[in-house]
């Protein structure tokens, strides 16, 4: 069974269609990335799959439980964090794990809670008032409260937003420990795409409410494709001869080429040189900022 | 159940810091007991135990208005700060959420006016008394009932509007509206025969069923206007309770 399954999810608000038929689901112990531009619809399918928000159509299921008829059956198996650690800022780090263990349906031992914070490594500081914290610290709260009651599905909305590198770099190897230790599934929404690159497993892509793509970041080089960048001149039989390989970019001085496979590279090179091309640098990057961006490109072509 | 009631009440002793409330309340207390002692030395009007008593009921006030604080801080309060979405992702209805809130805050007032009310109370002890000390301390009991109608009231109308707005700042000024305005309305419609079906003339249930008092009740019985005055309060949570389920938390 598969831990979180959305099916044809859909949301209007302020009369636009903000989640548009959207369906996933999310494999055993995989960290995913959540992607997509501003306004493409992350923060709201999150909202929606913790019910802090309702649907107007489609189905959620968390654990095989379906969050529209069995509500808290199917919230005892998630945690997450929506946009920020919201925490009592009044109350100890401690008084707040206690707080949300009073919450939840099977009863939280004071171990786990101790277990928690060691996790985190908050046990030095667990005591103070959560407004003394840094906010590395408050994510690493939210975290422990989210894992809590151990659910199987975690989400995590922005989790590196304002954190320094060394933060975010905790951060990483805390979900990491819980994905591959624990099993837990996480679904993890970012904008930095260098942050999801190196914490995920796989990468779902949405625009304007719509699942546009979903692929795995792990995959070997023969299954990728690249982006080509090319300096040459002349430039105008550059440009003719890169064009038959896809659609050509001018950026600055440099041809960038969408989605190239890495057997075409020689190809490429071989018909520039043909055409006596004077090539001063061929350059070629694989990577999920490339990956995203042809999408979010394609997608915009196509419509 | 027993869980979100804990919550509620370390919330409010921590975030909205009933133990200050319960200095500040002494200090009242104190203040009037000092003015009462020097007016009754200056003035030698001998005041007694009731009469100590009495004047230091009007505190009333100050519960009722800390009451409003605390229910509105425990509903839109938590969602200017943010805490309630994660609240709401936590596996516990809506329902029982918002149930623990106002049910909590208004015991909580609700005792805190029985706090007041003891202090009274002993303070009034270095007053001579006239009446037996029992009748004052029954008299004292007799204004916390009669006054609770009063608190549920203002607490259910606080949660509905604190539900639909979610702003702490606006939920107490439109609770606080009625509370010193509702009188001067009623008091302006007394001449028409539906007067007595504004709710706000049913909710000084003391004065209004008191013997000496000199205006007619709104009601022949005072389990009327009281039956009355829950048919609304029950009216205000059931609408604030669908509402608070089928919100959306943006």
């Amino acid at each position: 069974m598969k831990p979180l399954v959305v099916k044809q999810l859909s949301r209007t608000f302020k009369g636009r269609k903000v989640i548009n038929d959207l369906s996933f689901s999310l494999d055993r112990g995989l960290i995913y990335g959540f992607l997509g531009p501003n306004g493409s619809g992350k923060t709201m399918t999150i909202r929606l799959i913790v019910s802090l928000i309702k649907m107007d159509r489609g189905e959620i299921f968390i654990e095989g439980k379906d969050l529209n008829k069995n509500r808290e059956e199917a919230l005892q198996h998630i945690g997450a964090i929506v946009e920020d650690p919201d925490l009592y800022t009044y109350l100890s780090g401690r008084q707040n794990l206690e707080h949300f263990a009073r919450m939840s349906q099977k009863p939280i031992r004071e171990e786990r809670i101790e277990e928690v914070i060691d996790l985190v490594e908050l046990t030095s500081r667990i005591d103070d008032k959560v407004k003394t914290y840094s906010l590395g610290m408050k994510q690493r709260l939210g975290i422990a409260v989210s894992i809590l009651h151990e659910p199987s599905v975690l989400i995590l909305d922005e989790p590196t937003n304002g954190l320094d590198p060394n933060g975010m770099k905790e951060l990483r190897y805390y979900l990491r420990r819980l994905a591959k230790q624990d099993g837990v599934t996480l679904l993890v929404s970012s904008h930095q795409l260098r942050e999801v690159e190196v914490l995920c497993d796989r990468a779902i892509v949405i625009k304007n409410g719509q699942a546009v793509d979903e692929f795995d970041l792990r995959s070997s080089a023969t299954e990728s494709t690249y982006t080509v960048y090319v300096t040459a001149s002349p430039e105008a039989e550059a440009h003719a001869q890169l064009a038959q390989f896809g659609n050509v970019e001018k950026n600055e001085s440099q041809f960038v080429i969408y989605n190239q496979s890495y057997e075409q590279i020689p190809t490429i090179v071989e018909a520039l040189v043909q055409q006596n091309v004077r090539l001063y640098e061929i350059r070629c990057e694989q990577g999920l900022e490339e990956r995203y961006f042809s999408l979010l490109e394609q997608e915009r072509d196509e419509r | 159940m027993k869980g979100l009631v804990i919550n509620e009440t370390l919330k409010a002793w921590h975030g909205r810091r009933i133990g200050l409330a319960m200095i500040m309340m002494s200090i009242l207390i104190l203040f009037i007991f000092i003015v009462a002692i020097a007016i009754d030395q200056s003035f030698g009007l001998l005041l007694t135990t009731e009469e100590f008593v009495t004047i230091g009921s009007v505190l009333h006030i100050f519960i009722m208005l800390y009451s409003f604080v605390l229910v509105t801080g425990a509903i839109s309060g938590e969602a200017s700060t943010g805490t309630i979405k994660q609240l709401l992702i936590k596996p516990v209805s809506r329902h029982r959420i918002l149930l623990s809130k106002w049910l909590t805050n208004l015991v909580i007032s609700f005792l805190l006016y029985c706090f007041v009310l003891a202090l009274l109370f002993a303070f009034g002890l270095f007053f001579p008394h006239v009446v037996p000390l029992s009748s004052t301390f029954f008299y004292l009991v007799e204004t916390a009932l009669y006054t609770t109608p009063s608190l549920i009231f203002y607490v259910a109308l606080a949660t509905l509007l604190a539900v639909i707005t979610k702003n702490t700042a606006v939920t107490i000024v439109l609770t606080i509206l009625p509370y010193f305005f509702a009188d001067l309305f009623v008091l302006l419609a007394a001449e028409y025969d539906w007067a007595s079906w504004i709710v706000f003339a049913h909710i000084d249930v003391f004065n209004n069923y008191n013997p000496v008092s000199l205006a007619p009740p709104p009601f022949p019985s005072m389990w009327a206007s009281i039956g009355f005055l829950l048919i609304h309060i029950a009216l205000m949570l059931a609408i604030a309770h669908i509402i608070y389920k089928r919100q959306d938390v943006l």
